[in-house]
């Protein structure tokens, strides 16, 4: 039945209209009656007249509904037209403050990065908190509040309900006795326990998968681990058709290829092999669509065997599992580093990540959205430089005078280069393009400078041409890790490691610092590596390739094990990966995880609370947005996770393909 | 007879013209209602869809005023 908005009030025209009048009973009793106006006309000229005097009420009607109509339309469009001249003046003012930015910018060029007082200020942009919009949702649409005023008129006109919640004291259950004959609240509560009911079972399902590795926890995830071990496999066959060693490749590529050494790796195998071009694809695709769980995986894997020692590797995990949390489970500081160059590329790409922030502020699902990144970035800087800038440091010297015999790229000091083309990593076109140069130096390095190749050489591709590159990259793109990112650049000039840190000190500390200090850290580790592996001097560049085509595959935990023992028997360090690589991979699993628990488990009770007490505490007061708010968060964040593992499995496809 | 069936029928005749009288004028009540409505419809769509891309256009103003002004959202 048809809610009628505005009922043209004589129905039937020719009819006598029906007047309440008060009636005498017989026994006296007075009481109203609706009675003809008028006596049942005789003749039809009469019947006319009472038809068209009724008409002419219909047209008053008529004439009234339309004012009624028209006003309502007038205030609309009013104050839709305040609304696009308060917008217009928005307009204008953006305008303006966006001509006095470009001014800036421009003078920054005159200045040829001679102003980097400008820069930051234009970095200061991409520093603050995370954006969260004021505009507040439309909750209730559907309620007496909106009920427009000529159906409000109709609904005056309906009978109350019987007062049964005058009984209400005297029911044991405490119910309300009203909602028995009425419930106008009903089919909103069936709709809000439809939505927390949904929004605990995500809940459920969601701590279920922490428990489990992460890439197993996902429910999609399984499927990529599968779908990255073909994909694996397909490039180990493309490689040994085209006489490649595939061996290395596969233990490198497992768990590192993602994050930062992709193309830096395809190109460090030293051996020119072209067999990256398909890496670098699914590395540009793996940085963009799974940078957590790549970092997670990726980091313990690959890195720590070769990079770190024990000593730093359990420092450096204690480190991250407080300042990444669940990400941050792997224990090598290379993990931080990735985390921010993967975190990068999720802000670079396009503005999806700047909405992701704004979600995770409003959102609980912050897990994984960059906000949390971002925090967890501000966070590892302060700490990480106290126990990384040290260690990274000593270690790094060594480095420099392979780097100067390699050439050019042995001037970028690989533990400096490594870290700035993982932050870099965001822009992987340049990179990609990069690439082929490093190689070299990587090979031409001794055993000990092998190490700093492999770091190096990562980070040597990227090397100076690189750094500048991505220095501009990181000024129109970049936000948050920008600023790292424009330290090091004269760093690398400098080629010593020590330089790029105190520059970047000083404008923003607690960044720029936190970038340099991760730099420096896995440069420092790297070099501790190279010293503590010195003599495998092949092996290094086999493991950037690797670490290259790993990266793709990102997904599985379990394929970096299986590459690892591979590397074990084909590298010379076995020993140390052996021992580091088996036990990282499952440790950053369970540390990442057991980190993200923790945070989901810490972000998501209150929301549980709320949902439960919400509704049960106020009924009549539901937020229709806190509820659909929560429910979306886990949606996101569902949709994210699975969204990543699909992605990177269908880029895999392709790229294998 | 004849006078009072003339009345009749004239009294008939005359009733016809008054209902075709009324007739057309609740047909145009009716056509007035049914372009009432049309153009409430039409203008409400249309308004909405303007509505529509006000919030949009607030919500992106309120992101990039965000994100261009520093001193107050800056950490």
């Amino acid at each position: 039945m048809p809610l009628l908005k505005r009922v043209v009030s004589p129905v039937h025209v020719s009819r006598v209209p029906l007047v309440e009048e008060w009636v005498t009973d017989e026994s006296g009793q007075v009481y109203s009656a609706l009675l003809p106006a008028t006596y049942q006309p005789q003749d039809l000229e009469a019947f006319t007249n009472l038809t068209l005097a009724n008409l002419i009420t219909q047209l008053s009607s008529l004439s009234r509904h339309a004012e009624d109509l028209f006003g309502e339309m007038i205030a609309e469009s009013t104050s839709i037209l305040n609304r696009t001249v308060s917008l217009q003046g928005r307009v204008d003012k953006l305008s303006v403050k966006v001509k006095n930015l470009d001014s800036n910018v421009e003078e920054v060029k005159v200045k040829n990065l001679d102003s980097n007082v400008e820069e930051v200020s234009l970095q200061d942009i991409h520093m603050r908190k995370a954006f969260k919009s004021s505009t507040l949702f439309d909750q209730q649409v559907v309620s007496r509040d909106t009920i427009p005023a000529p159906m409000l008129e109709t609904y005056q006109t309906c009978e109350q309900p019987p007062p049964l919640h005058q009984l209400n004291p005297y029911r044991d259950d405490g119910k309300d006795g009203l909602k028995f004959y009425t419930d106008p609240s009903y089919f909103f509560n069936l709709w809000r326990e439809e939505m927390t009911q949904e929004t605990e079972r995500l809940k459920l399902d969601k701590k279920q998968k922490p428990s489990k590795p992460k890439g197993d926890g996902r429910n999609k995830s399984k499927k990529v681990p599968r779908l990255a071990s073909n994909t694996r496999e397909r490039q180990r066959q493309l490689a040994i058709a085209q006489g490649e060693y595939i061996t290395p490749q596969s233990q490198y590529r497992t768990p590192n290829n993602e994050g930062v050494y992709d193309e830096s790796v395809g190109i460090n195998t030293t051996d020119g092999r072209p067999l990256r071009p398909n890496s670098i694809e699914l590395r540009g695709h793996y940085g963009n669509a799974q940078p957590l769980e790549a970092a997670s995986g990726m980091y313990g894997s690959n890195h720590h065997p070769h990079n770190y020692s024990p000593t730093n590797s359990t420092t450096n995990t204690t480190t991250n599992n407080n300042d990444n949390g669940s990400e941050g489970g792997v224990t090598t500081t290379l993990p931080q580093q990735q985390q921010q160059q993967q975190q990068q590329p999720s802000d670079h790409q396009s503005y999806p990540p700047p909405y992701q922030d704004m979600y995770g502020s409003g959102y609980p699902p912050p897990p994984y959205t960059p906000d949390g990144a971002a925090v967890s970035q501000s966070s590892t800087p302060s700490r990480s430089s106290g126990q990384r800038g040290p260690s990274g440091r000593p270690v790094q010297p060594p480095p420099d005078p392979p780097s100067g015999s390699g050439g050019n790229t042995p001037t970028p000091p690989p533990g400096s280069h490594s870290g700035t083309p993982t932050r870099v990593r965001p822009p992987p076109h340049g990179r990609e393009l990069l690439p082929p140069p490093p190689p070299p130096p990587a090979e031409k390095q001794p055993g000990g400078l092998i190490i700093d190749g492999v770091c190096g050489g990562t980070s040597m591709s990227p090397g100076v041409g690189r750094h500048v590159i991505m220095t501009t990259y990181n000024h129109h793109h970049h936000h948050h890790q920008h600023e790292p990112d424009l330290p090091p650049p004269p760093p690398t000039p400098d080629k010593g490691e020590p330089d790029p840190l105190p520059p970047p000190s000083p404008p923003p500390p607690p960044p720029i610092i936190t970038p340099l200090q991760t730099t420096g850290g896995s440069s420092g580790s790297g070099g501790g590596d190279g010293v503590g592996s010195g003599g495998h001097l092949p092996e290094p560049p086999p493991l950037l390739p690797n670490g290259n085509a790993p990266g793709a595959p990102p997904p599985p935990p379990m394929p970096p094990l299986l590459i690892n023992g591979q590397s074990h028997t084909v590298l010379t360090r076995p020993k140390k990966k052996v021992e580091k690589k088996p036990l990282p991979p499952v440790e950053v699993d369970g540390r990442s995880e057991l980190l993200k628990a923790i945070r989901e488990g810490i972000q998501l009770r209150p929301r549980a609370d709320d949902g439960k007490t919400k509704p049960k505490e106020d009924p009549d007061s539901i937020d229709v947005a806190s509820i659909l708010q929560r429910r979306f968060a886990f949606e996101v964040s569902d949709s994210e996770s699975s969204t990543d593992t699909e992605s990177d499995s269908d880029e895999w496809d392709e790229t294998s393909a | 007879m004849s006078a009072r069936n003339q009345a009749i029928t004239q009294q008939i005749k005359q009733d016809w013209m008054n209902r075709e009288y009324i007739e057309v004028i609740t047909s145009n009540i009716k056509r007035i209602a049914d372009f009432l409505n049309s153009f409430d419809m039409s203008c409400r769509s249309k308004l909405s869809q303007l509505n529509e891309k006000l919030t949009m256009l607030e919500r992106r103003i309120e992101y990039l005023e965000a994100r261009v002004t520093k001193g107050e959202t800056l950490n």
